[in-house]
């Protein structure tokens, strides 16, 4: 079973949320209306990122349901390319397939039959695929599948009972880590002391075969030397050109070099990172300016954030306007009603925005619509005339790597990538930079100061219904219902404040937190309000409707960095509010305050915090 | 090293020397010197093994740690490495409700599988297999099913052949010399024209395998609990450029009726705004008419 889209979903589990809303399955002999695939010999291809479950089987024939797998991934035939496979995933593959590729299929008979597999495996002969010894490494750091106490206890019973493995033979440690390289050591100090037996053992027969055969014993000896030189030269000397050999692969590179330390991104400073501008969390329907992909490795990724919701919106939108002959003058007429129709474009009360990752945190800071209109602009010329598409797509990769490339750290990376990147971006688009609107580059090395945005405090109340707000504070969750009762409305709020509606209800459609399940708060949406204390609310990551007290309904809103906030003691338990103002909102969701009596908060989850209007 | 040395004209006791001469040093060669450079052998061996796995080998396993996490949410390690953000998901994020938007056709350009890929998260290809292959594949699969399940009456299974197996699922490693069907299959993977395009379009030209075995319901499994591969807290969905974005082929060897373990999707589409794509798609049309009678 497969539930396509939901390679977009970090969810913990959206089990529910896929069988409550009308799971179809697909078969040969029809279902739901489904027929025509799975047909002896079809397949199936997925992200193993998308949410899917192994069917039952219930045959009345009492067959068994067999599939035959291969998963892909891509070469990893550059330095620059630090990736590593996902964790949770568990390749199942023979050793010495390791390191084969998609190309040698084509000609498995002549490619795939040994030696060469085991080469490739232990990354000994040049691969583009990934080798043994990546898996094993990973596996091993982490103690994943096959690389766990429970496999080392299995393997250390297979030694002594099965292979009747002398103890002295093997370290006495439980773990891997350990066990591995203390068994090497012994292994090396046994043969080093055979090895220095077999030696003496060779001079004394020698003297004896000397003293036997009444020649004299130093001719006799030095003979014996010479001969055990040159026999164990002829043996070291393959075995050091071998170790010089390993030492040139492409593996053996990356550890040399010190690029497997390296990390795909620079690091930041978390002092610095307000002067980055203003951060937000991205919503749904917002539209993501990505900074971050942009390598030849990753191959589609590159166009991952095209089938974000909001952009997949704004992307039809676009291809629509991409014709090939339009002036320049009638590009900024099509960017502008895009924008405009985007920046209108409401979803669960919330409209949508324009956001842009900062290549240096990976935060999202809001653009302004002028900025909007200029990446619009680009997108649409990129769509529309194939050759500036490409040569900007080009531009992009030089100025990622600058950023994130091997060399990032050099002066030419950090002080001219950049700029030449950017400079020919301006040139292809035909853009003149002294009168555009603030680059993707400038931005980012320019601070910026947070801009005023007036919130709205969105609360329950049934719109004809409820004339009443809670009056007294019974518990935490009351309390927060009380407080919003307390804000004032604005009409003047704008298009990316939590809630533009004008007045400080929390509408059916509008997005909100629940409390629910075992004291942890989700995000839901609300579908009707019942009376003043029973809502009706469906549950994102249940995938469905439940009634929940309106005391349970949290306002859910678009926390900026500049917001002022109140923030609940989860962790002291204490059940009190502290302000604070957000310094920086992070791409997992949670924040950054800086509270008033001059602490500061890391990592404060969006859920624990009330908006303030001050 | 033995040389052979004879002079013409030697006695007969010269002859005889020279005879037990060359014996001796065949029976020193073998019985001394090549035990001699084998334990050498051996002990160069594992020295070999502990530079590589002292030098290689650590650094590079200590690279791949984890580290710790925080709020049994994300790894700190990764914290300065979003690429997209910790988004949650609901029934409108489901992008198809029928299976055969996934279907890949022969005339889809590698973009335009990428796509497909991109926007639904998995595509469905027709005759990966030829029908023979598929049923020659799976007869002799069934035997190892054969071997599992009677581990009294045949012969076990090698270590390598069982990955993994739970109730009534089981998943074989399977060696490409194993059966002639097996390279046969391979090889016709290689070959499907539809199945080489999208991957040149998702992955790039000879994307690396990850992964050759197979996965058997066996009659009587129950629905699995519905999952990811991969860890949303550690994979290409969040960090793109810390992990790869793999894929996984799974080739039917039988015709999957609904008893057997149908493939199963759900239901929603993406929505977006006709009426600006008629605003747009009118001027555009009215531009190129302008541009063509100009």
């Amino acid at each position: 079973m497969f539930v396509p889209g939901t390679h977009y979903c970090a969810d913990v589990d959206l089990e529910e949320m896929c069988l409550e809303n009308g799971a179809f399955e697909v078969s040969t002999n029809g279902y739901t209306g489904q027929d025509g695939l799975l047909y002896k010999g079809d397949a199936f291809m997925f992200n193993q990122n998308i949410w899917h479950r192994g069917p039952r089987n219930v045959d009345p024939d009492g067959l068994d349901r067999i599939m035959f797998i291969l998963t892909f991934a891509t070469a990893k035939d550059t330095l620059a390319d630090r990736r590593r496979q996902g964790l949770g995933t568990y390749y199942y593959q023979r050793f010495n397939l390791w390191g084969s590729t998609f190309g040698m299929l084509k000609d498995a008979t002549k490619t795939m039959v040994q030696p060469w597999p085991f080469f490739r495996a232990m990354g000994l002969v040049k691969t583009r695929g990934i080798t043994w010894i990546h898996q094993f490494c990973q596996q091993l750091a982490n103690g994943e599948e096959f690389y766990n106490d429970d496999e080392l206890e299995e393997l250390v019973k297979l030694l002594d009972e099965g292979y009747q493995l002398p103890t002295f033979l093997r370290s006495q440690s439980q773990r891997w880590k350990r066990f591995i390289p203390e068994t090497i050591s012994l292994w090396v100090k046994f043969l080093a002391a055979v090895n220095a037996i077999a030696v003496a053992s060779y001079w004394i027969l020698s003297t004896v075969v000397c003293l036997c055969q009444r020649k004299p014993v130093s001719r006799g000896l030095f003979h014996t030397f010479k001969r055990l030189v040159t026999l164990l030269g002829l043996v070291a000397l393959p075995s050091l050109a071998f170790s010089k050999y390993i030492d040139q692969t492409h593996l053996a590179v990356s550890v040399i070099s010190g690029e497997v330390n390296v990390k795909p991104f620079p690091a930041v400073n978390p002092t610095t990172m307000a002067k980055y501008g203003p951060t937000t969390f991205p919503e749904r329907n917002d539209v993501l300016i990505a900074t971050r992909f942009d390598a030849p490795f990753l191959a589609s990724y590159n166009r991952f954030l095209d089938f974000h919701p909001g952009n997949h919106h704004w992307n039809t939108l676009l291809s629509a306007a991409a014709y090939s002959s339009l002036p320049k003058g009638l590009v900024s007429l099509l960017a502008t009603h895009i924008v405009r129709e985007i920046l209108q474009y409401k979803e669960a009360g919330f409209h949508s925005r324009f956001l842009l990752q900062n290549p240096h945190t990976g935060a999202w800071s809001i653009l302004s619509q002028a900025e909007a209109q200029r990446e619009t602009y680009r997108a649409i010329v990129d769509k529309s005339k194939p050759v500036t598409g490409s040569l900007s797509r080009h531009l992009k990769y030089v100025l990622a790597d600058a950023r994130f490339g091997s060399q990032r750290d050099t002066v030419m990376a950090r002080t001219f990538g950049g700029q030449f990147a950017n400079h020919w971006l301006d040139v292809v688009y035909g853009e003149d930079k002294a009168t555009e609107s603030v680059g993707i580059e400038s931005r980012s090395s320019q601070p910026v100061a947070p801009r005023k945005v007036v919130h709205t405090f969105p609360y329950i109340k049934a719109d004809a219904k409820a004339t009443d707000t809670p009056q007294t504070s019974v518990s935490r969750r009351r309390k927060t219902v009380e407080r919003a009762a307390l804000s004032t409305v604005d009409p003047a709020s704008t298009l990316d404040a939590g809630n533009d509606d004008g007045d400080d209800n929390i509408r059916p459609g509008d997005k909100v937190w629940v409390y629910f399940g075992e004291g942890e708060w989700f995000p839901g949406k609300l579908v009707d309000v019942i009376d003043d204390e029973l809502c009706l609310v469906f549950l994102y990551n249940r995938g469905m409707n439940i009634h929940v007290d309106t005391e349970d309904i949290r306002a859910y809103s678009q926390i900026k960095a500049g917001d002022r906030v109140e923030v609940e003691d989860v962790e002291g338990g204490s059940e009190e509010f502290y302000k604070g103002t957000v310094s920086h909102v992070h791409p997992d969701g949670r924040c950054t305050v800086d509270f008033d009596d001059g602490e500061v908060g890391e990592k404060v989850r969006r859920e624990n915090m009330l908006l303030l209007l001050e | 090293m033995f040389v052979w040395k004879t002079h013409h004209g030697a006695s007969a006791s010269t002859k005889g020397s020279s005879s037990s001469t060359l014996f001796f040093h065949m029976i020193r060669t073998i019985l001394l010197d090549l035990p001699m450079a084998c334990i050498f052998s051996l002990f160069l061996g594992s020295l070999l093994i502990q530079r590589v796995y002292d030098i290689y080998v650590v650094p590079i396993a200590k690279s791949y740690q984890r580290g710790t996490m925080v709020d049994d949410l994300f790894y700190e390690n990764y914290d300065n490495d979003f690429t997209y953000y910790n988004r949650h998901c609901g029934p409108e994020d489901i992008s198809t409700r029928s299976a055969h938007d996934l279907l890949i056709a022969p005339e889809h350009t590698a973009d335009q599988a990428a796509d497909i890929m991109l926007q639904h998260g998995a595509v469905a290809f027709t005759n990966v297999l030829h029908n023979d292959t598929a049923t020659r594949l799976r007869q002799y699969l069934a035997t190892k099913h054969l071997q599992r399940n009677n581990p009294a009456t045949t012969a076990p299974l090698g270590y390598n052949e069982v990955f993994w197996s739970e109730q009534n699922r089981l998943s074989l490693g399977i060696g490409t010399n194993d059966h002639p069907a097996i390279l046969e299959a391979l090889e016709q993977v290689g070959s499907h024209p539809g199945l080489s395009t999208t991957l040149r379009g998702i992955l790039g030209t000879d994307p690396a395998i990850l992964e050759i075995s197979t996965l058997t319901s066996l009659n009587g499994a129950e629905d699995q609990g519905i999952h990811t591969d991969s860890d949303w807290f550690g994979s290409s969905l969040l960090y793109a450029r810390n992990f790869v974005h793999s894929y996984s082929l799974f080739i039917a060897l039988q015709d999957t009726s609904k008893d057997l373990g149908a493939t199963t999707v759900c239901p929603g589409e993406y929505s977006t705004s006709e009426r600006v794509i008629y605003f747009i798609k009118w001027i555009g049309v009215l531009f190129k008419c302008a541009h063509t009678f100009s």
